[in-house]
């Protein structure tokens, strides 16, 4: 059945061994089997007994081999590797062509290579597997060797040989023959093992490497190194080769190989070819598909790569974590340390947990370290909380506390009224004591902090008006280097001190609570635990819109309040996020609660509305409405030259735009603007308006719109959709979030896009009704206060534990 | 007549802004023989150069003069936005004042003023600058929209731009006034360094800041399918510091397959700019969006055949003497790569086209419309009354 076979491809008969059942040929470096079929057992006519028989198909691959058989290979076969052929022949060779396949199996690729639109025929030796084939595909097959083949010289445009030259008994004489079948510009596309050149066998064992599967050594009778392809093929006249990607790449090699230079096909020539027919765009769908395949496999491995990389720092990070425990617990064994503590010398050195971290922050180390929150003051458990204390000092008359102060108010009144067991004890000022007596109730009143420090103004965020030493500490600073202007600022931070003690009547009250709803904690309370309630981050992402003295107060504060309060209460998920990425808080000390303020507005009769549009000369559902204080980031000015865009394009249009909102001196300055953009009968700057006719004007507008650059949640959107009046707002910081679908979103940042939605929203009456729909089912989120209030008394309840 | 020129941006590393301002200034000077001018080397609240005072453009002559009331850079935000009451005589009193650097001043009272409107490119696509810039250049356009008593745009594109976004702004107080090409097409000496690696004429050539607008993402693409067609004759070059909000553009290069073939010269001095120009291949200039576009015009002055963008002010500029593409579309730069590549005799016709189109440009029929806009200003009426 067989015999010993000394010679290469090449005519070296000077074998050296390589492998048990292989020798190498040094001049060449290909790997010859050492017993060899003879050409003529090739031929299959027992199909049980003949090697390349029906058996060879089955049993063979599955039991020898640990490999499917041929029925799963018709499956599978066609997803895995005969798309990925097409794509690479496609490359090299469009159809209409004619193509041989030798060695077709299963024929699936035949098949597939038919529907491209290419004239292709399979070869196989077992007449069972032709019928197979025949059977199964559909298509057109030749049995037995391809030497005994009757086909046309020159006929062919393209021959496939993958994973059968390996196969030949005699390489040089059927890749000839196969040659003469071969057009002038014929291409030949062979998939074959690689003898990776010089490789000792015994190093691949050792390492277990996957090339060894292809020592079969009954039917791998040559396998091939790139080196001796090439000279194989140059052997044969054959001098132009593309080298492609193997699909195997650890075993094999793929390549694409003509008598006559490749050119490569450009993408529409491959599209062209296949589009012409229908079968070649299924084909071209699969190719498609296959592509994205790739692509995604591809990402999945980066991902999985970055994935256990990930692992690995936490693995690491684990380990150190453990090290250092165990550091930790020895240390607190040492002689020293037990000296120490007995003698009780740690309480006074170490400093308390606020200060320490103050003095960390001095010192460039970490500025908010997560610190414990500091022990309550009973030793007793409480059930429940009982006793608040509501920090309203920075409150002030009027709008300039923007959305906060409606927000403080209407916690003091929902949180009085679901809790009537709870005390509370609310803070003011001199300022706004007397305002704030609306307030009072059984379970609450007001304690005015006597003498605020040194009589000093009301806190509100204001302009540096007269250079006091800051001023001049600032103008100075400018000439430092950068680090040591770094460490001024820590310093500032740290220097910090706030308004003093509690005031003895709050004392006696014995507050288990300190509740700021204006940020930070204005009075020092470091025993008792502070929920503080954080708007934004403006500061941060807009520092040019504050003076320089200014952003270092909001920064101040922001540090300050990271170090004191125990919870930070945001009133979004996007000021949540803004928070942790700009502070070293762990996520479980900051708390999203969105503001449940929908129905604050109070309900005006149809008579008090239509006094009110007298007033202002404005006809019902004739305006858009904007209401915001002027400050930079509200972005009036964008507006109105979103208005000036509209009005050129529709000089007719009757459609006005009403503003309002605090400060005075803005107001003015952009009133002037608006006079100059020739505007100024259509756009009205109205100041902060008392709460009855901005409900009145809110509920008789068009629309609301709010091109704001930055907010913190944007109370206006939700008191919109529950008027039922369409939302026109900017897509970005916590808008989205609010508003959902319920709202026509432009880019507040590009006038015309303001400008189109103006347009939109006033033609479209459709869009209008369906954002008001959208808009009373969105606004059903933020209806109930109620709920909020339990949410933060979830939160003074976690923190007293 | 009293003029006030904001120098500010005329320090070393200028960007387009920059150099039109320094330009022009020695422009007027060299025709100027009667107004004295106010150099402003800081000039508003957001621009600010800490070499102010040795890098900005000083004429040297006795009319022309450096006036800075503000020094540091505190000092220059609180005098900018909150100018005390003697702001215009601090500022030595002018008749009017020329702004070069988006900043509006909006108080005052005497003087005229003059805004030089580069582009609108923040409105376009505010992802192109940064949130600070976008910002401070719309508050300046704005306020120039309402306190300006004329903008001089550098292009008809600009002009339109602007007026159609400020529909009340009076037309015929825009003026379009074009810069020029500062370079002399003269054989170039090879200048300090030129790249040893480069041989003249075989190289093609990017100008520009590395930034997203100026797309040089698709460049290196429709350079990448050159390669992958076999036609990547000659490397390209970029010549440009790095601008703003693009990262390793290198490793994109790296990425594309492009590292043999592309070269990044970063700041280059004007003199190898020069032989960079006069001894490319071809010039090749794709931004997404610009106000005119000077490099298309000094390529051309220096004879270098030009490939740009179709759209905003480069039509105008470039004329029919280029070959225009969308800039969106790696697949048409490629086309016209190839295109010049294989058609030499194309290439020579826009060489020729190209010297002719930039001969149109002049900086000294720019200074002089300049100077007759500054009589023109003068003598007018303010933009408003109140």
């Amino acid at each position: 059945m067989t015999r010993s076979l000394l010679k290469c491809w090449c005519g070296n008969s000077d074998l050296l061994p390589f492998s048990p059942g292989y020798g190498r040929c040094a001049e060449c470096e290909t790997l010859v089997a050492l017993q060899v079929l003879k050409p003529q057992e090739l031929r299959v006519k027992d199909e049980a007994g003949d090697f390349y028989g029906r058996e060879y198909w089955f049993s063979h691959q599955q039991k020898d081999l640990g490999l499917p058989d041929l029925v799963a290979r018709s499956r599978s076969d066609l997803s895995e590797r005969c798309l990925y052929w097409l794509q690479t022949l496609l490359k090299y060779k469009v159809p209409p062509a004619k193509i041989l396949e030798v060695g077709s199996a299963h024929g699936g690729w035949v098949a597939l290579l038919r529907g491209a639109g290419f004239d292709a025929v399979g070869l196989e030796l077992s007449p069972w597997v032709v019928e197979f084939a025949q059977r199964t595909f559909g298509v057109p097959m030749l049995t037995g060797p391809i030497e005994d083949q009757a086909l046309a010289s020159h006929s062919l445009d393209a021959i496939a040989l993958l994973d059968v030259l390996e196969h030949f008994p005699d390489p040089l004489g059927t890749m000839k023959h196969c040659l003469g079948l071969l057009a002038e510009r014929g291409v030949l596309i062979i998939q074959t093992p690689r003898y990776p050149e010089k490789s000792a066998y015994e190093k691949m064992v050792a390492s277990q490497d996957r090339f060894l599967e292809q020592l079969k050594k009954e039917e791998h009778l040559y396998i091939f190194s790139a080196q001796s392809i090439r000279a194989f093929l140059k052997r044969l006249g054959v001098e132009f080769i593309a080298w492609e990607p193997a699909l195997f790449s650890h075993y094999d090699m793929f390549l694409v190989a003509s008598r006559s230079p490749l050119p490569v096909q450009p993408p529409e020539g491959i599209e062209r070819s296949l589009s012409g027919q229908p079968q070649g765009r299924i084909v071209q769908a699969l190719l498609d598909l296959f592509g994205r395949y790739e692509l995604l496999h591809r990402r999945f491995l980066e991902a999985e790569t970055d994935r256990a990389a990930r692992l690995e720092v936490i693995r690491q990070a684990d380990r150190q974590l453990k090290t250092l425990n165990r550091k930790i617990q020895d240390l607190e064994k040492s002689p020293l340390f037990l000296l120490l503590r007995k003698f009780r010398l740690f309480e006074i050195l170490t400093l308390r947990p606020h200060r320490r971290a103050r003095i960390a922050g001095f010192l460039g180390a970490d500025p908010d370290p997560p610190s414990n929150p500091p022990a309550p003051i009973s030793a007793v458990r409480p059930r429940e909380v009982s006793r608040i204390t509501i920090d309203l000092i920075p409150l002030l008359p009027g709008g300039e506390n923007g959305g906060a102060k409606l927000l403080a108010i209407e916690m003091v009144r929902l949180l009085c009224r679901i809790r009537p067991k709870c005390q509370f004890a609310l803070l003011t000022a001199e300022w706004n004591h007397e305002a704030l007596s609306f307030l009072d109730a059984p379970n609450a009143r007001r304690l005015c902090l006597a003498s605020p420090a040194a009589g000093q103004n009301p806190p509100a965020p204001s302009v540096v008006t007269r250079p006091g030493w800051k001023h001049w500490l600032l103008q100075a600073a400018q000439f430092l280097p950068p680090a040591l202007r770094k460490r001024l600022k820590s310093l500032y931070f740290f220097l910090y001190r706030p308004r003093g003690p509690l005031p003895n009547p709050l004392r006696a009250f014995k507050p288990q609570v300190y509740f700021c709803p204006f940020t930070l904690p204005f009075l020092s309370a470091p025993s008792i635990p502070v929920v503080s309630v954080l708007y934004d981050l403006q500061f941060l992402y807009y520092p040019y819109f504050f003076d320089r003295g200014e952003q270092l107060a909001r920064e101040r504060n922001f540090r300050e309040t990271c170090r004191r309060a125990n919870r930070i209460v945001c009133i979004s998920e996007y000021v949540r996020q803004t928070v942790l990425e700009n502070s070293n808080l762990p996520p479980d000390r900051v708390k999203t609660i969105p503001i449940q303020l929908a129905k604050r507005l109070p309900k005006v009769s149809e008579e008090t509305t239509r006094t009110v549009l007298e007033k202002y000369q404005l006809r019902e559902n004739g305006f858009f409405f904007y209401p915001a204080n002027y400050w930079p980031h509200k972005n009036h000015p964008m507006l109105f030259t979103a208005f000036g865009i509209l009005q050129s394009r529709r000089p007719q249009s009757p459609l006005r735009m009403v503003c309002c909102g605090a400060l005075e001196k803005e107001r003015s300055s952009l009133q002037r603007c608006v006079r100059r953009l020739g505007l100024g009968s259509r756009i009205r700057l109205l100041e902060f308006l008392p709460e009855e006719e901005f409900a009145s004007l809110f509920s008789s507008c068009r629309a609301l719109v709010f091109p704001s650059l930055y907010e913190g949640f944007g109370m206006p959107l939700v008191e919109a959709m529950e008027l039922g009046k369409p939302v026109l707002c900017s897509r970005g910081t916590s808008l989205p979030e609010v508003a959902g679908e319920a709202a026509l979103y432009f880019d507040p940042r590009k006038p015309e896009s303001i400008a189109e939605a103006l347009e939109r929203i006033s033609a479209d009456e459709r869009l209008a009704d369906q954002l008001v729909h959208q808009g009373i089912k969105q606004s059903q989120r933020f209806r109930d206060g109620e709920k909020m209030a339990r949410e933060y008394l979830a939160v003074f309840q976690e923190v007293l534990e | 007549m009293k003029i006030g020129f904001d120098t500010s941006q005329t320090g070393k590393n200028k960007a387009g802004c920059g150099f039109f301002a320094d330009t022009l200034l020695c422009a007027l000077a060299a025709q100027d023989r009667q107004n004295e001018y106010f150099l402003y080397p800081v000039f508003g609240d957001f621009f600010w150069d800490r070499d102010w005072a040795s890098s900005t453009r000083q004429i040297p002559n006795a009319r022309f003069s450096v006036v800075a009331p503000a020094k540091t850079l505190l000092a220059a935000k609180e005098f900018w936005s909150r100018p005390p009451a003697d702001f215009e005589a601090r500022l030595g009193s002018p008749d009017l004042i020329h702004a070069n650097n988006f900043f509006c001043p909006t108080y005052l009272r005497r003087a005229r003023l003059i805004y030089t409107l580069y582009d609108l490119s923040f409105l376009v696509c505010p992802e192109w600058s940064t949130e600070e810039n976008r910002v401070r250049c719309f508050q300046g356009v704005f306020n120039a929209s309402l306190h300006a008593d004329w903008i001089l745009a550098i292009s008809r594109f600009t002009r339109n731009h602007f007026l159609d976004i400020f529909p009340h702004y009076p037309p015929e107080r825009v003026t379009t006034v074009y810069p020029a090409s500062r370079f002399v097409d003269a054989p170039a000496a090879p200048g300090p360094n030129p790249p040893a690696c480069l041989i003249p004429g075989r190289f093609w050539l990017h100008v520009g800041s590395l930034e997203p607008r100026k797309n040089q993402l698709n460049l290196l693409k429709a350079y990448a399918r050159l390669k992958g067609e076999g036609e990547a004759d000659f490397p390209l070059v970029f010549a440009g510091g790095k601008g703003w909000l693009l990262d390793n553009l290198e490793d994109t290069a790296e990425a594309l397959g492009l590292k043999e073939n592309v070269l990044f010269l970063g700041y280059v001095e004007d003199e190898t700019l020069a032989w960079l120009y006069q001894n490319c291949f071809a010039f090749v200039y794709p931004p997404f969006f610009e106000g005119f576009g000077l490099p298309v015009l000094e390529a051309m002055s220096l004879g270098a055949a030009v490939i740009a963008s179709a759209v905003a002010s480069l039509p105008e500029v470039a004329g029919p003497a280029a070959l225009l593409v969308q800039p969106e579309d790696p697949q048409g730069l490629f086309a016209a790569m190839r295109r010049l590549q294989r058609e030499e005799g194309l290439r020579r016709t826009l060489q020729e086209e190209g010297r002719a189109q930039a001969r149109k440009f002049s900086w000294e029929r720019a200074a002089a419309e300049v100077r007759s806009l500054y009589e023109e200003v003068r003598n007018c009426p303010p933009l408003f009354a109140d």
